[in-house]
């Protein structure tokens, strides 16, 4: 999945790109390009850097006895210099590269990821490193931006086509911003897991429909390109409704249903009594996004060995919070399966000429440790037991979990546009 | 004399009829050095971004009502953990091109900040750190304190600007270039007068992908 497959009609705009301001300058000088590529890089250490701090920090680990929200007002300069180096060269590199960042799917996850990790580090955040609960917080800004963002998805698949893919992001939407009060504990995070997962499975099921429509001639037969596959189309919502009555009723329902939900969501959080109502919302629009990256990162070819990064960065935070016990456990746990695909690769059944199972063998080693991570990570984060429970509430010590992953999310994919 | 152990490494260690040399597989293969590379670029968000924290409370700039030490004691763990990750796959990206490597004059220059760095660390903790009690707890530490941090964030900037470059081949030997980027790389005469890192002969060898150093230089990886 890529930005060309979700949106095929930007394509003589993207072609455009690299021959506008200040592309057209940037992409024939070698230098220019290099330097705006170092600055890109000290950006992301900055911020990086920003970023694990105060993410260690709200989950308790680093700097206890300095109040969170003044290590968060100590590094927010520092870490909108990051931001402003990231994205002040990233869009130029962006323009210059556009053709090939257009069929990226690396690229596709680090914008979704970025995305979640300013509206992460921005709204919600700001919001739980906040030093007066009732000082003017952009929560409700943020929930609103969040919120609109998510339909604007939505319905920008609808318009390119993926009618069902809309329609479940829609649902999953609408689930987020039905976020109960309060965050951590509700049970919302569990019904938009669900509803994520789903809309993963409808992309899955083998129904052409749910994709694009293929282009039908005159007798209704699809038409074969020039590979023998049939020629894919696009489709807005009404000629749906004239060609085909399923996916039209889909895109209508969509379209319905996104703008009844994004009036409610709107009007749910500016009517919401307190901020952290709105921060709800807004935490779990991030998430969700995050996790359609995470999801694009994993199934793309080519690019999901770079998950690699995100499983060494969970169990790089989960060593740093677990207590003695969890640790050893993990540690063991770990070196046991990787000394065990190890063996399977090289003893016992030498692999290494076999492509396909050695790339399962790969792939169910790293899934197995991503599970446990997650098992382990989810302990510590909400079980009165674990050590680092002690020192911050569990959402406080989620949203820095999880904007310092969405940032982690954004590094790999960018490094994995070069590699894939 | 590192020019040939380097070749050595590169061409032949671990070459056998029937395979390249392990440096040659490493460099080929499918994701081993994409996890490695990447690894080693994610670190160093880790690694500067917590050492630039540091220097900058060292510098007086950040942190001013943290004592130092606190703040040290904390991250430095981290600085730590991340610089021997970054050490280990940084030779272990070497070690994929390392007659390239070592002629590329980035590469020379970011070793030499390296270097600058390093030293830097340990006059910062033979001389200034000596009495740091002293201004643990100040706003403004004193000057030397506050030029060791300033040294500190500099030259890591450079480092990764460096290190950066070392991806282009705009100085590789044999491009016509000035006669003291010649001299910095090492690159060698040869009869016909074009200038290149390997001046000798290819070195013959039964496997078959044995490309010459300077063809991979061009693709510029």
């Amino acid at each position: 999945m890529n930005f060309h497959a979700i949106f095929p009609l930007m394509d003589p705009w993207v072609k455009n790109l690299a021959f506008a301001f200040p592309a057209w300058i940037v992409k024939p000088s070698i230098w220019i390009f290099a330097v705006l590529e170092s600055f890109h890089l000290l950006g992301l250490a900055m911020l990086g850097g920003c970023a694990l701090i105060l993410g260690m920090r709200m989950m308790g680990v680093l700097l206890s006895s300095v109040p969170v929200p003044t290590v968060a007002r100590t590094l927010r300069l520092w870490f909108n210099i990051g931001v402003a180096l990231v994205l002040g060269t990233g869009i130029v590199i962006g323009m210059s590269n556009a053709e090939k960042l257009y069929d990226s799917p690396a690229f596709l996850l680090k914008m979704l990821s970025m995305f979640a990790a300013l509206i992460f580090s921005y709204g919600v955040v700001t919001y739980f490193t906040n030093e007066q609960e009732n000082a003017v917080t952009p929560a409700k800004i943020w929930a609103s931006v969040a919120a609109n963002f998510w339909f604007l998805c939505a319905l920008g698949l609808l318009f390119a086509g993926h009618s069902f893919t809309a329609l479940a992001l829609v649902l999953v939407g609408g689930v987020a911003a039905a976020a109960p009060k309060g965050t951590s504990r509700s049970p919302v995070l569990w019904v938009l897991g669900a509803g994520i997962l789903a809309t993963l499975a409808m992309n899955f099921l083998p129904i052409p429909v749910f994709y694009d429509a293929p282009k039908l001639d005159a007798a209704g037969q699809p038409i074969l390109g020039a590979e023998g596959k049939p020629v894919e189309t696009m489709h807005f919502f009404w000629e749906f409704l004239k060609h085909d009555t399923k996916l039209g009723m889909a895109g209508f329902i969509t379209v319905i249903l996104s703008e009844a939900l994004r009036a409610v969501t709107m009007m749910r959080i500016w009517r919401s009594e307190t901020q952290t109502e709105a921060a709800s919302v807004t935490f779990s629009f991030a998430t969700a996004l995050w996790v359609a990256s995470v999801w694009v990162f994993a199934f793309s070819t080519g690019v999901n060995p770079g998950t690699f990064h995100l499983v060494c960065a969970l169990f790089l935070v989960a060593m740093g919070i677990g207590g003695f016990r969890t640790r050893v456990t993990l540690g063991a746990a770990v070196a046991t399966l990787v000394v065990a695909v190890a063996i399977v690769t090289y003893g016992f059944f030498p692999v290494q000429e076999d492509y396909d199972t050695f790339m399962s063998i790969n792939k169910w080693a790293m899934r197995v440790i991503a599970v446990v991570l997650v098992a382990v990570l989810g302990w510590e984060m909400f079980s009165a037991n674990s050590k680092a429970n002690k020192d911050a509430p569990s959402v406080v010590k989620l949203v820095g979990l999880f904007s310092l992953l969405a940032w982690i999310t954004v590094a790999a994919g960018g490094r994995w546009i070069g590699l894939s | 004399m590192l020019h040939d152990f380097f070749r050595w490494i590169q061409e032949t260690l671990g070459a056998t009829a029937s395979a390249e040399s392990w440096s040659q597989q490493f460099r080929g293969s499918l994701n081993l050095w994409g996890i490695t590379e990447g690894t080693h670029v994610l670190t160093l968000m880790v690694f500067a971004g917590s050492i630039w924290l540091v220097d900058l409370r060292l510098m007086g700039v950040a942190f001013k009502s943290t004592p130092f030490s606190k703040l040290n004691d904390k991250v430095l763990p981290y600085t730590v953990v991340s610089f021997a990750v970054l050490i280990v796959t940084g030779i272990a990206l070497f070690l994929a091109k390392p007659v390239d490597y070592y002629h590329n004059v980035w590469f020379r220059a970011k070793m030499i900040f390296l270097i600058i760095a390093a030293l830097n660390i340990f006059w910062f903790h033979v001389k200034v750190q000596k009495n740091e009690a002293e201004w643990d707890e100040a706003d403004k530490p004193p000057t030397s304190a506050r030029l060791s941090g300033a040294i500190s964030l500099s030259s890591w900037v450079i480092v990764i600007i460096l290190g950066r470059f070392i991806a282009y081949n705009w100085y590789d030997c044999g491009k016509p270039l000035p006669g003291f980027v010649n001299w910095f790389a090492e690159c060698a005469s040869t009869p016909s007068g074009i200038v290149t890192a390997d001046a000798a002969p290819p070195l013959v060898f039964p496997a078959s992908g044995a490309e010459s150093s300077t063809s991979q230089l061009a693709q510029g990886r």
